[in-house]
C-alpha cells in the first residue's frame, strides 16, 4: 500500500485497533486533564480514556528516545527490545525530532543508542484542537498540525478519524488490521482541512501581539551586541529547565563508571545554561557571566542550529515558556530585542 | 552497528617525564592509530573519564601514539599518575588535521608555547619527513621559565635541519637564549610574509597575541593557522560543548584558519 493515503476509522474501531497493538508493542499514549496531559503506558483499559488532540504533552519526546542519562558503551544488551508506538504526538514535537534525527543519527557517527531507540518508535500524530497560550508553531514556520515525519496521522472527524499514513512502516499497520480502516471521502478530507485552518488562525491570535515582520533568525543575528540580554536574563535563576524541557535540546556529558568491568560510558543530558558547560581544567569559560550563556540558548537555537541542521532549533512548542522559573517569555525577549 | 563512543584497548608503554607539570605518555593501541597530524584522540582513563589530546607523534609511526599532557585537572592528574604497562582507552583520530598542502613551497613558520608544543612536534616530524616540500620551516618555541621546556633533547637534532628560536618569559642563569614572551622572537629574524603561512598552538594567550602580532607583521588572516581549544565529551560533532559560533571545534577544526573564526563569538576564552 501507498504512503501519502487517508483513511477514515471510527472511534470504536480505533480502539480495537490499539487494543491488538498494545498485545504486541509498548504502546504509549496522551492522558491527563486540566491543559496538562503525559505521555503514559497504555494498558487496555484505558483506551477510552486517551486525549487525542488538545495540545502536546508536558514532556519532551525527546525522553523516548534520548534518555536524561543512560549507558552508550557497556554490558546492558539493547537486541530484540519491542516496538514503541506513541499515539498523540503533536506536530512540534514531529518537529523536534528532525532536528536530533540530524544531529544524532544522520552524521558519520551516529549515536547507536539513538540509532537503535529511533527505529523502534512509531509516531501516531495527531492534530492540535486546544493550542495554549505558550504555543507558537506558527511563529517558527511551522503548523500546528503534522504533515510529514510521522507514521500515522489522526484527525478528529465526526465519530472517528481521517487517518493520514506518513510512511512504510504506516501503511503496514492499516494493512495488517484493514478492515478496521474505510478509505476517507474527499468531504472528510475537506472537513479536515477547514478544522486545521481554523487551528492555524487560532494560534497565530495567540501570538499577534508578539508576532514579527524580520525572522527570528535576523533578529537573533541582529542582536548579538544588545545590552538587553543582561536585562531579561535578570529573573533567571539558572535552574536549566528550559534546556531540558526543551524538545530539540541534546547536548550531553560522558562519563565514565568507577569501577566497571572494562569501559562503560554513560551519556547525560547538559545544559548551556549552566555555568560550568564549557569552562575548561584550569577555569577559562568562554561564557562567565549568565546573560552570554541565556543568550547562548537563542543563538543556538535560531542560528547555530540553523546552521548546522538546516532548520530552526525552536520548534514552538513553548515548553520554555511554561517551565521557566523566571517568568521569562521567549517571544517577549525576542520581540523587545528586535525594536 | 559500530559504537563510536567505545574506545580501543591502549597499553601505556612509557611515560616520559618532561617538566614538573608535563609527560609524554607513549600508548600503544590494540589495533594501531592511523592519523593525520593535527587531529586528536579522546583518550578515556577507565572509570575516571575522557580528555581530549592531540598526538605528538609522528603521524607515519602507526603502531604507536604518543601524547604530551599537562596536569591540570581530574582525568590528567589520573594519568599523571599511571605507570609503564596501565590500561587506558583511545578514541578517533577527530577532526581534521594541517592542511599540508597549503604549506608546500612556503615558508613555514611553527610558533608553540608551553604543553601546545604537543600538536606542533607531531607536525614538525611530519614536515621533516619530507622537507624538501617546503621553503623553510622556522620554529619558535616558548616556555614560562627553563624548566618548562618540553622535548630538549629534541630541540638540538632539529637545529640541524631548520631554524629553531626559543625563549622564556623568565630565563635563570642557565639560559642562554632570549628571553621575553614568545611573540618577541618574531622581531628577531626576516621572512617572506607574502609567501609564508604560520601555524600558531599554546594557551588562548599566547594565540591571541600570536595572532595579532601576526597580523601586524602582514600576515592575511587565511594564512594564520590555529589550534582552538574548547571542552569536548564526544569529540564528534554531538555534544555540542565544543562550538564556537555555529561551528564545531571537533569536527570543523581543531585547526582553522583565523579568518574561519575571526568573526565568531568569545574566540580567545
Ligand atoms: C583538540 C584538543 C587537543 C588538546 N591537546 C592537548 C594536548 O596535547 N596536551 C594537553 O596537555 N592538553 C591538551 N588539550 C587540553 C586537554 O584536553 C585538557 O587539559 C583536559 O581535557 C583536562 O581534563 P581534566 O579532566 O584533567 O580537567 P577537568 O577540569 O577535571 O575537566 C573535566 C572534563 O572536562 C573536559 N575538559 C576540561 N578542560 C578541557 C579542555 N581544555 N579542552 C577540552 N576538554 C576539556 C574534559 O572532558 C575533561 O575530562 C587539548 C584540548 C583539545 C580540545
Ligand atoms: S547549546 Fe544550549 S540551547 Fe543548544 S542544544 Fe545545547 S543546551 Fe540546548
Ligand atoms: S527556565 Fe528560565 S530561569 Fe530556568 S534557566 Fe531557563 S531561562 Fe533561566
Ligand atoms: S566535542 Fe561534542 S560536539 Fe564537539
Amino acid at each position: 500500500m501507498d504512503k501519502d493515503r487517508c483513511f477514515w476509522v471510527g472511534s470504536a474501531e480505533w480502539g480495537d485497533f490499539l487494543g491488538r497493538l498494545v498485545g504486541e508493542a509498548s504502546v504509549y499514549a496522551l492522558g491527563g486533564e486540566g491543559g496538562r496531559f503525559f505521555y503514559r503506558q497504555l494498558i487496555r483499559k484505558d483506551i477510552g480514556d486517551i486525549v487525542y488532540n488538545p495540545v502536546r504533552a508536558v514532556q519532551p519526546l525527546k525522553s523516548f528516545i534520548f534518555s536524561p542519562r543512560e549507558e552508550v558503551v557497556g554490558p546492558s544488551d539493547r537486541e530484540g527490545r519491542k516496538q514503541t508506538i506513541i499515539v498523540g504526538v503533536k506536530a512540534c514535537d514531529i518537529s523536534s525530532l528532525e532536528i536530533l534525527d540530524r544531529a544524532l543519527k544522520e552524521t558519520d557517527l551516529p549515536d547507536p543508542v539513538y540509532q537503535e531507540r529511533r527505529q523502534r518508535i512509531v509516531l501516531i500524530s495527531s492534530d492540535c484542537s486546544e493550542p495554549q497560550e505558550t504555543c507558537f508553531c506558527t511563529l517558527v514556520g511551522r503548523a500546528p498540525y503534522p504533515e510529514s515525519g510521522f507514521d500515522l496521522n489522526l484527525s478528529k472527524v465526526d465519530g472517528g478519524f481521517v487517518v493520514a499514513v506518513g510512511s512504510e512502516r504506516g501503511a503496514e499497520l492499516v494493512d495488517s488490521h484493514r478492515s478496521l480502516f474505510r478509505e476517507a471521502t474527499a468531504e472528510e478530507i475537506a472537513r479536515r482541512d477547514r478544522d486545521r485552518g481554523d487551528i492555524l488562525r487560532r494560534v497565530d491570535r495567540i501570538n499577534e501581539s508578539v508576532a514579527q515582520k524580520r525572522s527570528y533568525q535576523e533578529i537573533v543575528k541582529d542582536s548579538y551586541s544588545s545590552e538587553l540580554w543582561v536585562k531579561h536574563s535578570e529573573s533567571c535563576v539558572e535552574c536549566t529547565a528550559c534546556n531540558n524541557i526543551c524538545p530539540t535540546c541534546h547536548c550531553y556529558l560522558l562519563d565514565d563508571v568507577s569501577g566497571a568491568e572494562g569501559f562503560v560510558k554513560v551519556r547525560s543530558w547538559d545544559s548551556c545554561v549552566h555555568t560550568g558547560y564549557a569552562r575548561v581544567a584550569g577555569g577559562l569559560n568562554p561564557r562567565p557571566h549568565l546573560w552570554e550563556r541565556f543568550r547562548n540558548r537563542y543563538l543556538c537555537k535560531f542560528l547555530y542550529m540553523k546552521e548546522n541542521f538546516g532548520l530552526l532549533g525552536c520548534t514552538g512548542c513553548g515548553r520554555c515558556i511554561e517551565a521557566c522559573q523566571g517568568k521569562i517569555d521567549m517571544r517577549e525577549v525576542l520581540q523587545e530585542l528586535a525594536g | 552497528m559500530v559504537n563510536p563512543y567505545l574506545p580501543q584497548e591502549s597499553i601505556i608503554e612509557e611515560v616520559i617525564p618532561e617538566t614538573p607539570t608535563i609527560k609524554t605518555f607513549v600508548l600503544r593501541p590494540e589495533n594501531g592509530l592511523k592519523f593525520s597530524t593535527g587531529q586528536f584522540i579522546e583518550l578515556t582513563v577507565p572509570g575516571v573519564g575522557e580528555a581530549p589530546f592531540t598526538p605528538s607523534s609522528s603521524p607515519f609511526q602507526t603502531e604507536k601514539v604518543e601524547i604530551t599532557v599537562m596536569d591540570v585537572g581530574h582525568v590528567t592528574h589520573r594519568l599523571h599518575q599511571m605507570r609503564e604497562g596501565d590500561r587506558v582507552g583511545i578514541r578517533g583520530p577527530y577532526g581534521r588535521g594541517y592542511p599540508l598542502e597549503e604549506f608546500y613551497n612556503k615558508e613555514v613558520l611553527v610558533l608553540g608555547g608551553g604543553v601546545g608544543f604537543a600538536p606542533l612536534r607531531s607536525l614538525l616530524f611530519t614536515l621533516l619527513h619530507d622537507l624538501s616540500k617546503y621553503k623553510r620551516v622556522v620554529l619558535c618555541y616558548g616556555a614560562k621559565t627553563p624548566a618548562d621546556i618540553v622535548y630538549k633533547g629534541l630541540i638540538p637534532q632539529w637545529r640541524e635541519k631548520i631554524e629553531v628560536l626559543c625563549s622564556v618569559d623568565r630565563a635563570d642563569e642557565t639560559w642562554k637564549e632570549h628571553e621575553g614572551v614568545v611573540t618577541t622572537l618574531l622581531d628577531k629574524f626576516e621572512i617572506d610574509i607574502k609567501n609564508s603561512v604560520a601555524v600558531v598552538c599554546g594557551p588562548p594567550v599566547m594565540m591571541k597575541f600570536a595572532t595579532f602580532k601576526l597580523l601586524d607583521l602582514g600576515y592575511r588572516p587565511e594564512d594564520i593557522y590555529l589550534s582552538m581549544e574548547r571542552k569536548m565529551y564526544c569529540g564528534i560533532g554531538q555534544c555540542r560543548h565544543c562550538m564556537i559560533g555555529g561551528l564545531f571545534v571537533c569536527k570543523d577544526g581543531p585547526v582553522f584558519t583565523y579568518s574561519q573564526v575571526k568573526e565568531l563569538p568569545d574566540i580567545w576564552a
